[in-house]
């Protein structure tokens, strides 16, 4: 299922979430990076037909989501994970499902059952089943979050900061489980831990400040951070010029990694980028570029 | 992909009836019987005071039609403000105003059920001082339309229990307070809602009744209206 957005604008009273979004997502799993407040959330309440646009156009699947029945359309081939799942906590896992399976019209209660326990099973929850959800841990709702996104076969699932909070081996496996999920489907990620986006998605886009910043292969990502990044050693205070993404203390000192435009000191290093150095020189250039530029800086593909 | 059945199911599926008679939760069932009790209650302590039996005839009435409007009122406010799973709802391809609506289903049908058992019970025990016995449910039935509707609709547009509780209860409140001033004007009577209990069903109950009855109507479509826009239901928060 193919996504379209065009001079896409949501306004909340005086605040604008989204400043005119283009994007074209094509099938496969897609990674929505960018910081708290960058707009993603409210991208991803539009595309799961929550919330309506205040302007231009988005198509999904070829279903326009301004329109109620374009959603309606829509939400009958989504699968949707929201950042605040609040689950019902007098419901049994396998009771919640049956509820929302109920909910997208799975009526056949024999098939309706059978996917239920199909899903539990994916998620590894079939031992806690039939306990109530009331006292589970943030991995185990998430787990079942993403059952329920996964009822009726979807084929756009959308999951907004679905790793968020998790401890390191509950998120390798939510990702790994992502990841599997996209073969013939669209999976849209939104995040703000790049490590997500590096280890599931081909390609990404960045959003700042309501606007999309870059758009492209995630690999090329990388790249915006070439000649940007810098291994500073100091047994001193860290570096005041640029941003400094890591800072690792050895017997020669700190290994400061450094985010910089300019060399951050006389003895920084040029080294290799990471995803995540690529990421923050991207951020720096549009915080840079939104100060002098109207509409910001927006990195084409 | 494979193929499902994506028919949304009808109104009436028992099971989708079953697990929204368990979101609506405990507090659906037990309020209006609740408050029915608590009039009884007073009724009761009110005769061991030595109050005469007119008093607590009207003190039983008072249970019917003010006490019950107002517990279900207050309870429908929390059905539709909170959901945990709001955005999720808002997501799936059943109109959340559907799901809505069959909680308040489960409300309005143990409100009716506790109105009539308890209207019968005063008339087995010759305690009714209402209209015709046929004509008990104008008794309950107009105030609570009205006060419930204008609940979910604060909620709706305030999106917060807190105003929309307030407001009721604030305004059901001075209703108490300036019956006689309401009734007292000929535009402010047809929308006093304790006609019944505090000043009888002489000439112009059955006016009341209608009125109340209609512009409670009222406001139940222009709810179902916006709730056509169902994320107006979203918090300041949540958006």
């Amino acid at each position: 299922m193919d996504i379209q957005t065009t001079g896409l604008t949501r306004r909340f009273g005086k605040v604008t979430a989204l400043h005119s979004v283009d994007l074209a997502i094509p099938g496969g799993m897609y990674g929505l990076l960018g910081a708290n407040g960058a707009g993603k959330t409210t991208l991803m309440r539009i595309l799961a037909g929550v919330l309506p646009p205040s302007g231009g156009q988005v198509r999904v699947g070829g279903h326009d989501l301004t329109t109620s029945a374009g959603r309606l359309a829509v939400q009958r081939r989504l699968g949707y994970l929201p950042q605040d799942l609040g689950l019902y906590p007098d419901l049994s896992p396998r009771e919640f499902l049956d509820y929302v399976g109920l909910l997208k019209g799975l009526d056949d209660t024999r098939a309706r059952h059978r996917q239920v326990d199909e899903l539990l099973e994916l998620v590894a929850l079939t031992e806690v089943a039939g306990r109530r959800m009331k006292g589970f841990s943030g991995g185990m709702r998430r787990r079942v979050g993403i059952a329920q996104a996964l009822l009726g076969d979807p084929a756009l699932i959308v999951v907004d900061e679905p790793t968020a909070g998790l401890d390191p081996e509950e998120r390798v496996r939510f990702r790994t489980l992502l990841a599997g999920l996209a073969g013939h489907r669209t999976v849209l990620l939104s995040t703000h831990i790049v490590e997500d986006v590096a280890q599931t998605c081909q390609h990404a886009a960045v959003m700042a400040g309501g606007r999309v910043v870059y758009t492209g292969m995630v690999t090329d990502l990388v790249r915006v951070g070439e000649g940007a990044t810098w291994e500073v050693t100091s047994s001193g205070p860290a570096p005041t010029v640029g941003v400094v993404v890591s800072a690792i203390s050895r017997t020669d000192g700190t290994h400061y990694r450094v985010v910089s435009s300019s060399r951050p000191s006389p003895d920084a290093v040029p080294v290799p980028p990471s995803l995540e150095d690529g990421y923050v020189a991207l951020m720096q250039r549009a915080s840079a570029r939104a100060h002098t530029v109207p509409g910001g800086l927006r990195l084409p593909s | 992909m494979a193929q499902h059945s994506w028919r949304i199911p009808p109104p009436a599926a028992p099971q989708l009836w079953r697990y929204e008679a368990r979101r609506a939760g405990w507090a659906a069932g037990v309020a209006a019987p609740a408050a029915l009790l608590v009039a009884a209650a007073m009724a009761l302590l009110a005769g061991n005071g030595g109050a005469g039996r007119r008093q607590i005839g009207d003190l039983l009435l008072t249970g019917l039609e003010a006490l019950l409007p107002l517990a279900v009122a207050m309870t429908a406010v929390t059905l539709v403000a909170r959901d945990g799973c709001r955005e999720l709802q808002l997501a799936l391809p059943t109109r959340y105003a559907h799901t809505l609506g069959r909680r308040l289903g489960v409300l309005a049908l143990a409100a009716a059920l506790s109105a009539l058992v308890y209207s019968a019970g005063l008339g087995l025990t010759g305690w009714w001082t209402g209209p015709d016995p046929l004509a008990s449910p104008l008794v309950w039935a107009p105030p609570t339309i009205w006060l419930a509707a204008l609940a979910v609709l604060l909620a709706v547009l305030g999106r917060s229990v807190v105003v929309a509780t307030s407001a009721v209860a604030g305004l059901w409140l001075c209703e108490q307070i300036f019956a006689a001033m309401l009734v007292g004007h000929d535009w402010t009577r047809p929308f006093f809602l304790f006609t019944t209990s505090r000043v009888g069903t002489g000439e112009g109950w059955l006016t009341n009744r209608l009125v109340l009855t209609l512009t409670g109507l009222l406001l139940v479509a222009v709810v179902a209206l916006l709730l056509r826009r169902p994320h107006l239901l979203l918090s300041e928060e949540e958006e």
